[in-house]
């Protein structure tokens, strides 16, 4: 399993493939259990006494470095399938009380751009990965208004790879690059937090918040490949890191223009400037402590989508986002490639019956060529980025 | 009902992800600019030859800064770039080890837990190989002085004087510039004149002599002046300050640490020149007196031969002088070389020795960049490349190169030539200097390609 960059930085947006139909909107919108990750305030005002919903997504994407002029060196990433995932499952206790547990995994990156490309001294590949497991309650203070809040148990995990300058011969001699493979995982947590309104009959607004979560790696495993001269200064030894999961806090507007249609609209704010620094300190002290400049910024989401119920059974759905990069000018890394992004989404639901829907959602990622660098290293080119993401799920209630 | 949609999905899904295979990219587009690389000449010294870790063979031939820059010019118009190679796999070098026998390339090894480079028997076949072609491309010639390469009589021919000339040069009599001229270049690299100090100052000074200043302009001007006449375009590499090349600056001049008891000990068997020191300052002016040799706890001072010094012909080095990196680490541990027995002159270059080079040094580049803008030629300032390498270092593709010794990256083990990896940031300030003189668009070398120091 794996993700690579579909939203900014390292956060996956594919909660839902309804909500991912309609560009990824749905703070403002009642959408049963996946409500406790767009907004846990709309789980309070649940239809059905039980809801659950699952979801997978496939997601094909591509990258392409250019070196820096003048240079007729491009390198193409080998991404593996990324597959995110979803699962809801929530149940009205009461009028007032809903609860529910959503496994999610909103952040990842996974990254292959080989051994030996032009940029291994920064980074060969890179699988990032967070599990979310989110109990949640969510109260209806009136049958208009709803909070929500859930406790966020975060399972991360690491796992990279880069070259370092050191060519060598092994023992069966087969010239070699020194290497480092980097890998860890720990559990953290956080909470989120929502608030939901039913401004009119045809008019709902949410606004949701995500807290940050500080992913801490203490003790993960550093395991070098050097020649054997070397092998007393870089032992294979453990070390310390730390990664924040950036919080987010979403304002979301739905609105029921008729029977046929319903238009959505969210604004995300992600708090990305949490990422200062990804440094490693080793634990060996002959292996130098590693410092690296991130410094992102913050950024905004802006999202639109829209769904028209063909009847009773059928609905198609579409949408379109633009999503911001958090790294600026000289700081961005292969690692993370980031660009601003163009989102656009088509979706269709179908209800087989009143309990058991089917959505499907089909999301293009178009990012800007980036002719930028990271300044610390020099390494420096045009990056193009695209992704297509086809997205299946059902949802049943009763 | 709902395959109808599903195909229509299915339709969709076909068109989204044919458009989105691979993303559109912009190709970058070599030019040749005003410059015409249909024939590429490269001459020059060890550098231009391919001369690496101590020697010349094939590995280092094939990561040569011309050949680097020969295929690079291939996007921008070259059509081939040839080179005298060596037949055999292996490789030699000049330092005699045995009767007939010199070395070959130096490999890394840990000798009494640190790092040595150690020859490996060179293979001397290399220097009858008779490898004429003339289709050569490649005129470098390894010990190559501005002054050899187109040695007349009353001198003897080159290719009699220099065995790795006398591998590829089309006669007996031949000279290097005649053969490459004869090759109807339509671009030269010339990077020529390291030699010229660096003769002199690899013998710590005290054999080889730096070339006339007046000399030198001369025949660069001479040789610039003849591919000019044939109607070739040129680029001209400057020489690197001597101080900012391994060779001269890896042995400390405080080298030996010493204690207590053994500082005040050698302080004592000075008593004597100590006292010859006093005799001698009574009898001069205050800004001719000369100093003390004194030892204290911790890094010292070697003690160095100095012919023409007053006292003993001996002294302490001074901070601003260098030792050389062939300077013999057990004589200094084990015969007491620098504390008991002065350093050898051979393995100083002492504050006269360094003034004379640098001034040589600037001179000739003064005249290297009057000759390019006299024929229209580009000039690579690889004296400042050299020095941002022995100060700030380089940071290139995701690793900072320096010009330390061994773990530099930049340097191979013979302290002076580069590996493959330097070839190729020398390569590229060729690159560089010829887009911007003639406006045009030969790429770059990956330098994360080629070959550094091999660790053991």
């Amino acid at each position: 399993m794996g993700f690579q960059l579909f939203a900014e930085g390292y956060q996956v947006n594919l909660q839902g493939n309804r909500q991912t139909g309609m560009g990824h909107t749905g703070a403002g919108l009642l959408m049963g259990a996946s409500s406790m990750h767009f907004n846990p305030g709309a789980l309070s005002l649940m239809k059905s006494k039980y809801d659950f919903s699952a979801g997978a997504s496939g997601v094909f994407s591509k990258n392409t470095f250019q070196k820096k002029a003048p240079s007729v060196y491009e390198a193409k990433s080998d991404n593996p399938v990324g597959t995110p995932f979803y699962f809801y499952g929530a149940t009205k206790l009461n009028d007032k009380l809903a609860m529910g547990l959503s496994v999610t995994s909103p952040y990842g990156n996974t990254l292959k751009w080989g051994d030996d490309w032009d940029g291994k001294y920064l980074i060969q590949d890179i699988s990032l990965q967070a599990i979310f497991i989110q109990p949640t309650v969510a109260y209806q203070i009136t049958d208009k208004l709803g909070i929500g809040v859930g406790f966020m148990a975060v399972s991360g995990s690491v796992d990279l790879n880069k070259a370092l300058p050191v060519q060598y011969t092994d023992e069966q001699g087969n010239p070699m690059n020194a290497g480092v493979n980097i890998s860890g995982n720990t559990w953290a947590f956080g909470f989120n937090a929502g608030i939901f309104y039913k401004v009119s009959d045809n008019f709902t607004a949410g606004l949701s918040y995500r807290s940050e979560v500080m992913v801490k790696l203490d003790g993960g495993d550093a395991d070098f490949s050097v020649p054997g001269s070397l092998a007393g200064l870089y032992p294979d030894t453990k070390f310390d890191s730390e990664l924040p999961l950036p919080s987010n806090i979403t304002l979301g507007l739905g609105y029921q223009l008729n029977d046929k249609w319903l238009l959505a609209a969210d604004l995300q704010y992600v708090g990305w400037s949490a990422y200062e620094s990804l440094n490693f300190d080793f634990e060996a002290p002959s292996v130098p402590d590693s410092y690296n400049q991130r410094d992102f910024e913050n950024t905004m989401i802006y999202r639109l989508g829209a769904e028209y119920s063909l009847n009773e059974k059928a609905q198609f759905r579409a949408g379109v986002y633009y999503d911001s990069t958090p790294i600026s000018e000289d700081l961005l890394t292969p690692e993370t490639p980031g660009t601003n992004k163009i989102g656009m989404s088509l979706g269709f639901g179908y209800k087989f019956t009143d309990k058991l829907s089917l959505d499907a959602s089909l999301l293009y990622i178009h990012g800007e060529k980036r002719e930028d660098g990271y300044a610390p290293s020099d390494f420096y080119g045009t990056y193009y980025t695209n992704a297509i993401i086809p997205g299946i799920g059902i949802n049943y209630s009763f | 009902m709902i395959k109808k949609y599903t195909d229509h999905l299915l339709l969709m899904s076909l068109a989204l992800g044919l458009w989105s295979c691979e993303p559109n990219v912009d190709t970058f587009v070599p030019s040749h600019g005003s410059a015409d690389f249909t024939k590429f000449i490269a001459i020059g010294d060890s550098y231009t030859a391919g001369y690496t870790d101590g020697a010349l063979g094939r590995r280092g031939q094939e990561e040569s800064f011309s050949y680097i820059l020969g295929k690079q010019l291939m996007y921008a118009g070259s059509e081939s770039f040839n080179q005298p190679l060596v037949k055999s796999e292996a490789s030699v070098g000049t330092t005699v080890l045995a009767e007939n026998q010199n070395n070959g390339y130096f490999e890394l090894k840990v000798v009494d837990g640190a790092f040595k480079p150690v020859p490996v028997l060179g293979d001397m076949g290399i220097f009858t190989e008779s490898v004429y072609s003339a289709n050569n491309q490649n005129f470098g010639v390894p010990g190559a002085k501005v002054t050899h390469l187109a040695l007349e009589a009353p001198y003897p021919p080159y290719s009699t004087l220099n065995p790795f000339f006398k591998r590829f040069a089309s006669t007996p009599e031949a000279t290097v510039m005649g053969d490459a001229l004869a090759a109807h270049p339509t671009f030269v690299s010339l990077w020529i004149g390291n030699n010229d100090v660096l003769g002199y100052a690899l013998a710590g000074g005290e054999d080889d002599e730096i070339t006339d200043v007046a000399l030198f302009a001369g025949l660069i001007d001479q040789y610039a002046g003849a591919i000019a006449a044939g109607g070739a375009k040129a680029v001209m590499g400057n020489i690197p300050a001597i101080e900012s090349i391994p060779y001269f600056n890896t042995v400390a001049y405080n080298v030996l640490p010493l204690d207590a008891d053994k500082a005040a000990q050698l302080n004592a068997g000075y008593t004597k020149y100590n006292e010859g020191v006093d005799l001698y300052n009574s009898q001069v002016p205050e800004n001719m007196q000369l100093p003390y040799i004194s030892f204290q706890e911790g890094a010292n001072a070697l003690i160095i031969e100095d012919e023409d010094y007053p006292i003993n012909g001996m002294r302490q080095i001074k901070t601003d002088e260098k030792l050389v990196l062939t300077l013999p680490s057990d004589k200094i541990a084990n015969e007491g070389w620098g504390t008991m027995v002065p350093v050898p002159a051979e393995y100083v270059l002492d504050e006269e020795e360094l003034e004379d080079i640098d001034v040589a040094t600037k001179a000739y580049n003064t005249a290297i960049k009057a000759t390019c803008e006299k024929y229209g030629f580009a000039m690579v300032d690889l004296n400042k490349k050299m020095e941002e390498l022995s100060t700030t270092g380089l940071i290139i593709d995701g690793h900072r190169y320096t010009s330390q010794f061994v773990t530099g990256g930049v340097f191979s083990l013979d302290g002076i030539h580069a590996t493959g990896r330097g070839s190729a940031i020398i390569a590229n300030a060729f690159i560089d200097a010829i887009n911007a003189k003639f406006n045009a668009s030969v790429p770059r070398a990956n330098i994360n390609d080629y070959n550094t120091v091999e660790f053991p």
